[in-house]
């Protein structure tokens, strides 16, 4: 079949019966697009005949110009009808499912990428008059609808990525884009919020193990806490989308569908030992049928742009440069002045430099050629500017793992999967879905390009045409013994609704802080840490003699351990919390990320011998011979990657493979390493059960350096202005300068000095939105 | 819709051998506007759209004004668009079917079906019926704005013997005709109807014309021949 249409025989009735075919059910068969893209590629002359009515067909009606033909006609009859009855030139997906989210208080519903659910929503958030709450299951999504949610609205409309109650003199509504963890803010405001409209966007998440259930419980709490308020829920390729209602018993008024139908043809393609590509399908019989071209090459020539999905240890590694260096150069080093900032901001933050030993990134040198590399050990902020470089359009070629998937709605020409070992169906599918970007070109049917490896064929086939389904029933209906020890705790208080949403602990968490007697730690804790209501410096830090250090180490540790329902840690997770704990407090002591990586890319490559050396070099008292002999010998100390804990199961892994020269020292490494501390270890491990052991020491005991401390591990400063800045959604890098130009703020709003011509115009930008 | 004209020949009037009989109808369709109407909302019934429940059917009957407009204009003043054409097949097959069924107690087979074919191109035969004794007509229609178009109907006829569209096309209908008329057809016992617009006044010559074609000799084998003029008037 594939060889045939290539050779262009019996395409015209495959054209012909793909009218009739998308007539009736739409575009919902995957083999037709695949066939039709196929024909587009190698027979374009023909295809250009049947576009147009293709595209009337698939109800495409922002894709059609003045119709030619009846049928052309007859679609664009129907496109108006919407645009009459909705007021926006809305698909019939989107139209069939806003209709049913206004006249519904429930409503679920699956559609594959590209078909416009973002258009969707935007049009939702523009609409509703009310209090709206979207949650989207990471940080990165949160990121990309606040860019788009913040250009729509006025300033009278307050747009926040996490639960706070602000602004309050100057906002008329509210709009909180979060995820389902920052949700157990919300129901502190019952009485307060009035929310109207709550947008689950990718929904699935409710799948997932631990998250799941916390999604669930989020859930079943916006109904009890907001009734009134419409629930939608929003997947990509779920086949049962109403079990995401039913689970919950949302059963009147309600609503679900699943949209099969896609907005973009695409190919397939396998990729052979050496290198040549042959077409295959995965949606109908067919023998493969060689490609006689480099697709990937011939995308990159076209300047289009790939995604090719790879392991993060393949990236760790330098296998993608390796494996795909012939590609990298293909791609011209970028000109573009507003790609050029990003590069530089990324190089500020990081504190990357060509210059300085071991500063070097690889992953900066690849951004200049617009190569970008995303992963879930880049630092968020970093991965927040990669992103706006791709969605710019400056990236040619992202080297990426599931979390951009998960993280950017982005399409891209061409797909590459170096491998989908241990990769949810659901995320293979949504990875599918972004090759081929949907255009709003008049009469251009889009495809796109997937290419996988030869040996994965098979599997790739299964797993793609197999239906993805949600569980019909919540887990936290399920019993508790599958549950991993260490969160039996949260489970257990989901569903018995003992979670403390101000500690952020559960009632049996924080009961066991309270029972342990923690006082003469903590204090010991205090007294060292914190002057007055100010964290000591890294100097004083270290006049502190080292068997104090030590000992503010396990006490640490002990307040740490104190909230597990278990006694001790394992040994790798002993390791891993002492690692931390330097970080955590370069944290305290106001540390930005750049002076952190700084600090330990000193201890790591021993900065100090490295400078005794050099200063004998200079002074000849050795030559240069034996300074190279004693440099080669100098290795980078022992460090273990950073990992979540508590996990009884995680390993300790060396980041440098043991005695690696600190000539071969990886600074993208070490970035990638240290914001795994600060985020998964001291952010999202450490910090709750520390902060809630302080308060419960400042309810015991009154002493306020305890309030102290505990802001410094939360926001890393103490300055209530800062805090306040962070609280209305500033980045922590900007808040020092904002807060020179606040003369007040609080809940009800800021009050900037009356002189800000000190500001440059990116400055006023950033403040813009709370400026009267 | 009037029956202008209605004849009957003897297939051996032409070769001693044929059996058969040829029918000749000559109609006139004067409601035209309320015919591409009609057609717009057999589009709408069938398509993929109307079950969603998204098209307000009469905000869609009054955006359909202008293309209603616009066909009926061009049929009557035979401008060659190729709306009008392709509206113009669909209406001279639709025509047919119905004289057909109403003149000779032909079965129609489901318009919906043909619609659906109609405006997307064309695979195969446009429409189809059963007549009384359980034969399948196969129909082939073809309008032309400005000229009459029965030469290219009965050339099509042919075209797709050889390329044996129709026994392609017995699995599909199979579901709508009898089983008689299915088993009939699988023998060869089978009929033809060519339907075309006219645009010539003077409807009996053009129907003549296409009696004595020479494309009509192969035939004369089959059961029958529907010749079907239609005209259209304001």
């Amino acid at each position: 079949m594939l060889s045939k249409i290539i050779q262009g025989v019996g395409i015209r009735e495959i054209l012909d019966r793909s009218i009739k075919e998308f007539h009736e059910h739409g575009p919902t068969d995957l083999g037709i697009l695949e066939k039709l893209s196929l024909i587009k590629i190698y027979h374009p002359v023909i295809f250009a005949e049947y576009e147009s009515k293709i595209l009337s067909v698939m109800g495409l009606f922002y894709k059609l110009e003045k119709p030619k033909s009846l049928l052309e006609s007859i679609y664009q009859n129907l496109g108006d009808t919407i645009e009459d009855k909705f007021g926006k030139p809305f698909t019939p997906m989107q139209a069939s499912a806003f209709q049913s989210i206004s006249s519904k208080s429930f409503y679920s519903f699956s559609a594959p990428t590209s078909t416009g659910k973002s258009h969707l929503f935007r049009d939702l958030i523009n609409e509703v008059e009310r209090d709206i709450v979207i949650v989207v299951p990471s940080r990165a999504l949160i990121a990309e609808f606040y860019s788009s949610v913040i250009g729509l609205v006025s300033k009278e409309v307050l747009v926040l990525q996490f639960v706070e109650n602000i602004n309050q003199h100057h906002t008329a509504r509210r709009i909180f884009i979060i995820t389902p963890e920052r949700g157990v803010e919300l129901f502190k405001y019952v009485d307060v919020f009035d929310v109207g409209l709550f947008l689950f966007d990718e929904a699935q998440i409710s799948e997932e193990p631990i998250r799941g259930i916390s999604f669930d419980a989020f859930v079943r709490r916006t109904e009890t806490a907001f009734p009134d308020a419409k629930k939608v829920f929003a997947h990509p390729f779920i086949a049962n989308p109403e079990a995401q209602l039913s689970k919950h018993n949302f059963v009147e008024s309600s609503d679900s569908r699943n949209f099969k139908q896609s907005n973009v043809g695409k190919v397939y393609l396998s990729r052979n030992e050496d290198g040549t590509l042959a077409y295959f399908s995965p949606n109908f019989e067919s023998n493969m049928a060689n490609c006689e071209f480099d697709v990937l090459s011939q995308t990159l020539i076209d300047g289009g742009s790939a995604l090719i999905y790879i392991s993060k240890s393949k990236i760790f590694r330098g296998g993608h440069i390796e494996g795909f260096g012939k590609y990298i150069e293909l791609c011209p080093f970028v000109e573009d002045k507003n790609a050029l900032t990003i590069i530089e901001l990324l190089k500020k933050y990081i504190g990357a430099s060509e210059g300085q030993f071991g500063k070097q990134s690889s992953f900066l040198t690849l951004m200049e050629r617009g190569v970008v590399v995303h992963h879930g050990s880049m630092p968020l902020k970093a991965r927040l500017l990669i992103e706006q470089f791709v969605r710019d359009g400056h990236a040619k070629i992202c080297f990426a793992t599931a979390t951009l998937v998960q993280g950017i709605n982005m399409p891209f020409d061409c797909v590459w999967i170096d491998n989908f070992h241990n990769m949810r169906d659901l995320t293979l599918k949504n990875l599918i879905g972004r090759a081929g970007r949907t255009t709003s070109r008049k009469g251009y049917f889009d495809y796109g390009y997937t290419i996988i490896n030869r040996e994965n064929v098979d599997t790739f086939s299964a797993r793609v045409s197999s239906p993805t389904e949600l569980r019909p029933e919540s887990k936290l209906d399920e019993d508790l013994k599958n549950i991993p020890e260490d969160f039996s705790d949260l489970v257990t208080a989901i569903k018995t609704d003992t979670f403390n949403d101000d500690l952020h602990l559960t009632d049996t968490q924080v009961q066991r802080l309270k029972e342990s007697n923690l006082k003469s730690d903590i204090r010991f804790i205090l007294d060292k840490l914190i002057d007055g209501d100010e964290a000591i410096g890294g100097n004083q830090y270290y006049e502190i003699k080292p068997s104090d250090r030590t000992k503010i180490k396990d006490k640490l540790k002990k307040v740490y351990i104190t909230h597990l329902k278990r006694t001790s840690l394992t040994r790798a997770e002993q390791t891993i919390l002492s690692t931390s704990i330097p970080l955590l407090l370069w944290r305290v002591q106001g540390k930005s990320f750049s002076e952190t990586l700084s600090l330990r890319h000193s201890y790591l490559t021993h900065r100090d011998q490295r400078r005794v050396l050099q200063r004998n070099l200079r002074k000849k008292s050795i030559t240069q011979e034996e300074f190279n002999i004693e440099f080669d010998n100098l290795k980078i100390k022992g460090t273990y990657r950073a990992e979540s804990i508590p996990n009884i199961d995680v390993r300790a892994v060396l980041l440098f493979s043991r005695s690696t020269s600190v000539k071969d020292f990886d600074y993208d490494l070490l970035v990638y390493d240290t914001y795994d501390y600060l985020d998964k270890v001291i952010s999202l491990s450490l910090a709750d059960p520390l902060c809630a052991a302080l308060t419960v020491y400042y309810e015991q005991t009154e002493d306020e350096r305890a309030k102290v401390f505990k802001n410094f591990i939360r926001y890393g400063t103490n300055d209530e202005v800062e805090i306040w800045l962070l609280k209305y959604g500033f980045d922590p890098e900007d808040t020092e300068w904002i807060s020179d130009h606040v003369k007040h703020i609080d809940e009800n709003g800021i009050i900037f000095v009356d002189d800000l011509e000190a500001l440059d115009k990116e400055q006023l930008n950033t403040i813009e939105r709370y400026m009267y | 819709m009037n029956l202008l004209s209605f004849t009957e020949t003897d297939m051996s009037d032409y070769d001693q051998a044929a059996t058969g009989k040829i029918y000749s109808l000559a109609l006139e369709i004067s409601d035209l506007e309320k015919r591409v109407e009609d057609m717009l909302e057999i589009a709408l019934d069938t398509s993929w759209l109307d079950p969603l429940g998204v098209i307000d059917k009469p905000g869609y009957k009054a955006r359909s004004k202008r293309t209603i407009d616009k066909i009926t204009n061009d049929i009557l003043q035979n401008v060659g668009s190729e709306m009008s054409e392709e509206f113009g097949e669909y209406m001279v097959s639709d025509a047919a079917q119905t004289a057909l069924k109403e003149h000779l107690s032909h079965l129609r087979l489901p318009l919906a079906e043909f619609i659906k074919e109609k405006i997307s191109g064309n695979p195969g035969f446009d429409f189809h019926t059963e007549c009384p004794s359980a034969t399948i007509a196969f129909g082939e229609a073809k309008y032309s704005g400005v000229s009459s178009a029965h030469g290219r109907a009965l050339k099509q006829i042919n075209e797709f013997i050889v390329d044996e569209k129709d026994t392609q096309e017995l699995p599909d209908l199979q579901k709508f005709v009898t089983k008689a008329a299915a088993i009939n057809a699988v023998n060869g016992t089978k009929s033809y109807s060519a339907a075309f617009s006219i645009t010539s006044n003077n409807i009996n010559r053009i129907m003549d014309n296409a009696l004595k074609s020479p494309r009509m000799k192969s035939l004369l084998k089959y059961e029958a021949v529907y010749l079907i003029g239609v005209k259209v008037s304001a």
